[in-house]
């Protein structure tokens, strides 16, 4: 991926942009919110990873003017900021995510990763990964050809994870997707429910289709 | 309609215009009786001497020429002035009288009243061998001006009651009308909405002039509250974004170091970060809800919906943990408020029990409504909560568990008694026995009012 990152904290930026490049992307570098706009206009990225707190122009003006000039490429907000009310801005100037400081960084690479290539949501009635078919109107699953029961939640978790099948989902991820909760739960609630899921999709199967990435998350292998 | 009469009724403009009209009400009726008794007393004194003259003048005639000159004057008296005469009687010593009936027998002043009639005035004085003459005065002007001063004050009064009456309920109209407009514009602010002002008349009177100070202590107070909001956001920048520096060259060596295991020093470290970085979260959320500014963005929720599912996510985890859960949730209860501060408020309870109440243990959650409040209740029958702790829960940084051994901020319960503070709930804990109960008493009254 072709990944614009904006941030002033020089450090910060380094070590993101070593690690985005670590994973094989391609990733430039702005330090303040009129450079970044400037790059941003100028040249098609993939992602674009923000900082709220920009010298010359902050990341939500920049993201305002960026979306006003009909630039659609997807964006990750970073923010030393994490009030709720911080986080609806974000989302109401025209960001993608959400990310707060301090981060791991395998969350961020999920995250950017996740905002590459988003599937247009609304036309897809059916979901597919493999022989595992997802009907979302009929609200069925099936995996090669045998019907399986979820429960509502493990139907959400599954969804989410064939909408990103084949990248990497963090426990927040799904925490804020499929939960809707912002902060973070004390219980291994993430891990219960992808067991669950998991002894259902994987049971009688050769194959296990939902893999843990050690200190990263889930990934759902689409073959 | 009912309760704006009776707060009509309450209002100080009335309150006040009512205790004013009773009190010149009680003033005008002294003032009658002072002008009339003065009066009456007057028109007595003129009874009195007009009695005292005629007297004097039988009594002299009497002197001069006997009992039978006496009985020629009197004769003469009544004869000439039929109509305003006095009245006269002379009584002999065994109880005899002629003339005019009179009810007296003795000398010396004596007022009579009568029924019906206006009131006697006599005076006895006593002639030779046990003769007695009274001269008497009918106090007719005195009874007049009574009558025509009693139908004229109570006219006065009536009048006086209406006007003051219908003038405290103008001005009580006025004066709530007025305060009206100030607290529910203080309402609004007390909810969050900073910016608000109160919108002034511009006629420059009082309600004008307290609208303008009030407006002031506004901006003022509302420039205090940016401050203190910048002031934060700035500390939590200077903080976090050294923390994220730190974190990133944290991940940097344990990504160098060959021996990534879990309990690396470099991994405990990042362990000790992300729980720096949790406390500081949890106090931030905690400022930005007790600042009141959620309140503003409070829509109509589900919360019969909301339990419902959480449960439903929560039963697996409480089965896993050799523990049940058991919802009793009434349908399509439903509350002014944030949406995800109520789910986090259960999240956060019921995540307690299953953290706290040990194996086998039953966990309920409850949603009931009885039209008043609603009212979510967990409960656990686990090992709960000293009586002494009981108290102290909700406070920051105060954990049941004094060994610390489960992890976590100790600002769970202060982030729940935060969260329902802001929703104007009532926040209960209590022995369950055995076990915790958390009861949390959501006003629904207000909430459905706010909202109309």
């Amino acid at each position: 991926m072709k990944i614009l990152l904006i941030e002033d904290d020089c450090e910060t930026a380094s070590y993101v942009a070593r690690g985005l490049r670590e994973h094989g992307h391609s990733v430039d570098l702005a330090s303040d919110g009129h450079e970044g706009l400037m790059l941003a206009i100028g040249d098609a990225y993939d992602a674009l990873i923000v900082d709220r707190m920009l010298p010359k122009l902050d990341g939500l003006a920049l993201l305002k003017a960026l979306r006003a000039s009909a630039i659609g490429t997807p964006v990750l907000l970073l923010t030393a900021m994490g009030g709720i009310g911080d986080k609806v801005q974000g989302f109401e100037a025209g960001g993608d995510d959400y990310l707060v400081k301090p981060f791991a960084f395998a969350e961020l690479l999920a995250r950017v990763q996740s905002l590459g290539r988003r599937p247009p949501l609304a036309s897809q009635d059916k979901l597919h990964a493999g022989d595992i078919i997802m009907d979302l109107i009929k609200r069925r699953v099936s995996r090669a050809g045998q019907e399986i029961d979820l429960q509502p939640t493990e139907f959400r978790l599954l969804e989410f994870l064939l909408r990103n099948a084949d990248r990497v989902v963090t426990r927040t991820m799904l925490l804020e997707s499929v939960w809707n909760f912002h902060f973070d739960p004390k219980t291994n609630i993430v891990e219960t429910h992808i067991s669950r899921l998991r002894s259902k999709i994987d049971r009688g199967f050769s194959s296990e289709r939902i893999r843990t990435v050690r200190g990263s998350g889930y990934v759902l292998d689409a073959r | 309609m009912y309760s704006m009469r009776a707060k009509l009724l309450a209002s100080a403009g009335f309150r006040f215009l009512a205790w004013y009209t009773l009190l010149f009400s009680l003033s005008v009726a002294a003032l009658a009786l002072l002008l009339f008794l003065t009066i009456r007393s007057s028109l007595e004194d003129q009874a009195r001497n007009h009695i005292e003259a005629e007297t004097a003048q039988l009594l002299g005639d009497y002197r001069d020429d006997g009992l039978e000159e006496l009985r020629h004057d009197i004769r003469e008296r009544t004869q000439n002035h039929p109509g305003a005469r006095l009245f006269y009687r002379v009584l002999s010593a065994d109880g005899r009288g002629i003339f005019d009936e009179l009810p007296a027998a003795v000398a010396g002043w004596q007022r009579i009243a009568r029924v019906d009639q206006a009131d006697l005035l006599i005076k006895g004085s006593p002639l030779n061998d046990g003769y007695l003459l009274l001269v008497a005065a009918e106090l007719t002007p005195e009874r007049e001006l009574g009558e025509a001063m009693r139908n004229r004050v109570l006219l006065a009064l009536a009048l006086t009651l209406v006007l003051g009456t219908g003038g405290g309920l103008w001005l009580g109209r006025r004066f709530l009308a007025e305060i009206n407009r100030l607290s529910r514009t203080a309402e609004r602010i007390g909810e969050g909405w900073l910016s608000e002002r109160i919108s002034r008349t511009g006629s420059g009177d009082e309600f004008d002039q307290l609208a303008a100070t009030i407006n002031r202590m506004l901006d003022r107070i509302e420039s205090l509250v940016a401050n203190v909001q910048q002031v934060s956001t700035h500390i939590a920048h200077d903080l976090r974004t050294p923390l994220g520096r730190l974190r990133l060259k944290l991940e940097d060596l344990a990504a160098a170091s060959p021996a990534a295991a879990p309990d690396h020093p470099v991994q405990e470290a990042i362990a000790i970060l992300d729980s720096i970085q949790e406390t500081f979260a949890a106090l931030l959320r905690i400022a930005e809800i007790q600042s009141g500014a959620r309140k503003a963005g409070f829509t109509r929720v589900d919360l019969s919906a909301c339990l419902t599912r959480l449960v439903e996510d929560y039963a697996a985890v409480a089965q896993d943990a050799g523990q049940e859960l058991v919802a009793e949730i009434a349908e399509g209860l439903v509350l002014s408020g944030d949406g995800a501060l109520l789910v986090q408020i259960f999240t956060n309870l019921i995540e307690n029990a299953i953290r706290h109440s040990g194996p086998g243990s039953v966990i309920l959650v409850g949603l009931q409504s009885d039209g008043a409040q609603l009212r979510g209740s967990v409960r656990d029958n686990g090992k709960g909560v000293s009586a002494e702790l009981m108290t102290e829960i909700a406070k920051p940084f105060v954990r049941a568990d004094a060994a610390r051994a489960t992890s976590g901020s100790g600002l769970g319960l202060s982030l729940v008694a935060a969260i329902a503070k802001l929703h104007g709930a009532r926040l209960h804990f209590m022995s369950a026995s055995p076990g915790l109960a958390v009861i949390i008493e959501f006003p629904i009254g207000v909430a459905a009012a706010s909202v109309d």
